[in-house]
């Protein structure tokens, strides 16, 4: 990743953070600042000017830190949060909703964890009963640089305090390094969106491959981690099952397929500014090659009886692989 | 045809003596392909002269700016051209306009409202950009208004602050050079415009039609990873133009086995649904779920003769979900 400029909020100074992102990108001009806001979206940046022109702000977030996620959004029945740590993604993904979310591709990263932590405190004392999930994610990559911004210890710490909580790290990356320095959690859980070979290098740019993904699960399978799957989003191609089948199979080889706590399954959909923003970013993917209608939720996707032949093949053929029914759950479809 | 915009005559003058265009009014030249002219300084002028210039020269399909432009960040070797990727612009001490546009370049550029001769305004500015000129943005927001292509080439002629007008005025014409060979270079080697996808014949296409049959041809072709001529051919054209039919009614065959083509599980599906709708459509009762299918919005029609024909339908409706007429996806 090419960082040209390096953005801190002057009371951040002198952050153990901001010499090792200083270190990592010593080419970035430094600048100082007041706040991150006055800067990050002010003008409107193309979002693939993250190819060569990014930039990074390490910021305070102020404002709500933890939030409720929307209906649908994991297991069902229980209440979900995502909890806010950066804006954008090292990656590039083409189907990624972030392109048509902020207003720049600039990545900030916020550093008060300890105020996340206690936003997450507090919202789990609301809930005085039950389980309930905290995800990681929601607008950025949960580990790509975490070896940068090394916050997980303070969520490690958080959560072995908060027994019925669930913190679901989610990621594309093969960075596990920071994790392997930790001993694993009953209710941490890192789960890994994972398609077929082809599907990964077509449309998960710049990501970790799905051989450097399985690798990186079977690290922390043998570290003892919980883990986790999102085949989501999964986009329609010609051999769509039996690449799937042959990435799953490799997976199911090295660490067994009811280890996984969960798998998910979602087929791709984008809100109608992604959708457009997607096909302005990238006209000649054959990923837009398909029947895309407006569903019932307005989101755009594919056609009804496509979605349903997907999710249920899909569905199937994992569990002929050993995962068991309750362990599945559709994501975000009617 | 394109036309080469400057800020002032003297950026313009190696472009002048080598073309010799001749002069068509106050500030604009014309050879047999292209336009050169000059604005002025600020953003104001350049505005109103390019807006001026694009009404009266419909003709003009790109705008290429060269020009002088102070480096901010001082990273940038003095006497480079620098191709713009992102235009900016400055609205007032404090603030930058929210509005930018993004060319096919790689250096980012900020239109500032003044020249830049203090610290704090070159710091800001710099946050944003690495290069300040002074029109570059007006010419952009005229030409994405009126759909022409822009591009912008800016020389680093200094570094903000240290601006002294009267040095650049002595190497006005040397600059001025440097920038007609860059454009010498760039011209030798335009890229090619996307190539569109042509109809084909035998077939009548209205302007909706015509758009309809570009994006599933360009979907099928990416799709089935093949030419516009091979999926004619794989889609069996030539049956459809042998039918003794109205050319209208071939573009509606064509359509609907390209739609066909691009989601047959939709076109299975949907025979597999009227099949399941037929016995209710038999007892006048119609069940109409949108043009996507989507189970969950559905209108329902029923015609009924007498107070009994109404309540036996009823009856009939009373203990049927409309979700079990939709045919079940294991079965495709
Ligand atoms: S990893 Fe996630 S956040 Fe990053 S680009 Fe891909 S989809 Fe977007």
């Amino acid at each position: 990743m090419k960082v040209n400029k390096i953005f801190v909020e002057e009371n951040l100074q002198g952050h153990e953070s901001v010499s090792r992102f200083c270190e990592s990108f010593p080419k970035a001009e430094l600048h100082i600042i007041d706040q991150y806001e006055n800067y990050f979206q002010k003008v409107k940046k193309p979002y693939l000017q993250k190819h060569n022109n990014n930039s990074i702000f390490l910021a305070e977030k102020r404002g709500n830190l933890v939030k409720a996620a929307p209906d649908a959004y994991g297991l069902s029945g229980e209440p979900h949060y995502y909890y806010i740590h950066a804006y954008n993604c090292m990656y590039e993904c083409q189907y990624c909703y972030l392109q048509g979310y902020f207003q720049s591709p600039d990545l900030v990263f916020f550093l008060n964890h300890e105020d996340i932590v206690e936003s997450i405190r507090r919202t789990y004392s609301e809930h005085p009963e039950g389980r309930m999930w905290f995800h990681a994610g929601e607008f950025s990559d949960s580990l790509a640089l975490s070896h940068l911004s090394k916050e997980l210890p303070i969520y490690f710490r958080a959560f072995q305090e908060l027994p019925r909580a669930y913190l679901e790290l989610r990621t594309k990356s093969a960075n596990t390094k920071e994790l392997e320095k930790l001993d694993p959690l009953e209710n941490i859980i890192v789960s890994f969106s994972f398609s077929s070979h082809t599907a990964a290098k077509k449309y998960d740019l710049k990501t970790a491959s799905i051989s450097a993904r399985i690798q990186a699960m079977y690290r922390l399978y043998t570290k003892g981690y919980r883990l986790a799957l999102h085949l989501d989003p999964i986009i329609d191609s010609p051999n769509l099952f039996s690449d799937y089948q042959q990435a799953l199979k490799e997976l199911f080889e090295k660490i067994p397929a009811n280890y996984f706590s969960y798998i998910s399954l979602g087929v791709v959909r984008f809100t109608k500014d992604v959708f457009e923003q997607t096909a302005r970013n990238y006209p000649e993917s054959d990923m837009l090659a398909a029947n895309f209608v407006k569903s019932f939720d307005n989101k755009v996707r594919y056609s009804k009886p496509l979605r349903d032949k997907i999710l249920y093949n899909m569905r199937d053929m994992i569990l002929r692989m050993g995962i068991t029914k309750e362990k599945i759950y559709l994501c975000m479809e009617d | 045809m394109k036309a080469l915009i400057f800020a002032h005559r003297m950026e313009a003058i190696a472009f002048l003596d080598h073309l010799q265009p001749r002069s068509c009014e106050k500030n604009i030249y014309r050879s047999d392909d292209l336009f050169i002219t000059y604005s002025g300084e600020g953003l104001f002028s350049a505005l109103y002269h390019i807006q001026n210039l694009l009404l009266q020269y419909p003709e003009i399909e790109e705008v290429w700016n060269y020009g002088l432009a102070a480096s901010l960040n001082g990273q940038q070797e003095l006497h480079t051209i620098q191709s713009i990727g992102n235009i900016y612009r400055q609205k007032d001490q404090e603030n930058m306009d929210f509005q930018s546009f993004a060319l096919s370049g790689e250096m980012d550029l900020v239109t500032s409202i003044d020249r830049v001769n203090d610290a704090k305004t070159k710091t800001y500015l710099s946050r944003f950009a690495s290069l300040v000129d002074r029109e570059a943005w007006a010419y952009a927001y005229a030409c994405q208004r009126t759909h022409k292509t822009f591009r912008a080439f800016k020389l680093v002629s200094d570094f903000a602050e240290d601006l002294e007008c009267s040095q650049i005025r002595s190497r006005a014409e040397a600059l001025s050079l440097m920038m007609w060979e860059d454009y010498l270079q760039r011209h030798s080697n335009p890229s090619l415009p996307a190539k569109t996808i042509s109809l084909p014949k035998g077939f009548y296409f209205t302007a909706s039609l015509a758009h309809r049959y570009r994006e599933l041809n360009k979907k099928l072709q990416k799709k089935r990873g093949c030419n516009s001529e091979e999926l004619l051919c794989s889609l069996e054209t030539k049956k459809i133009l042998e039918l003794k039919i109205l050319p209208k009614e071939k573009t509606k065959i064509l359509l609907e086995k390209m739609e066909e083509a691009l989601d047959p599980d939709f076109f299975t599906f949907k025979k597999k649904l009227q099949a399941n709708l037929t016995p209710w459509k038999e007892q006048e009762i119609y069940f109409d779920f949108g043009p996507y299918l989507e189970p969950n919005e559905g209108q329902l029609q029923m015609r009924f003769q007498n107070d009994k024909d109404f309540l036996t339908k009823l009856q009939r409706l009373q203990n049927m979900k409309p979700s079990s007429i939709f045919p079940d996806p294991n079965e495709s």
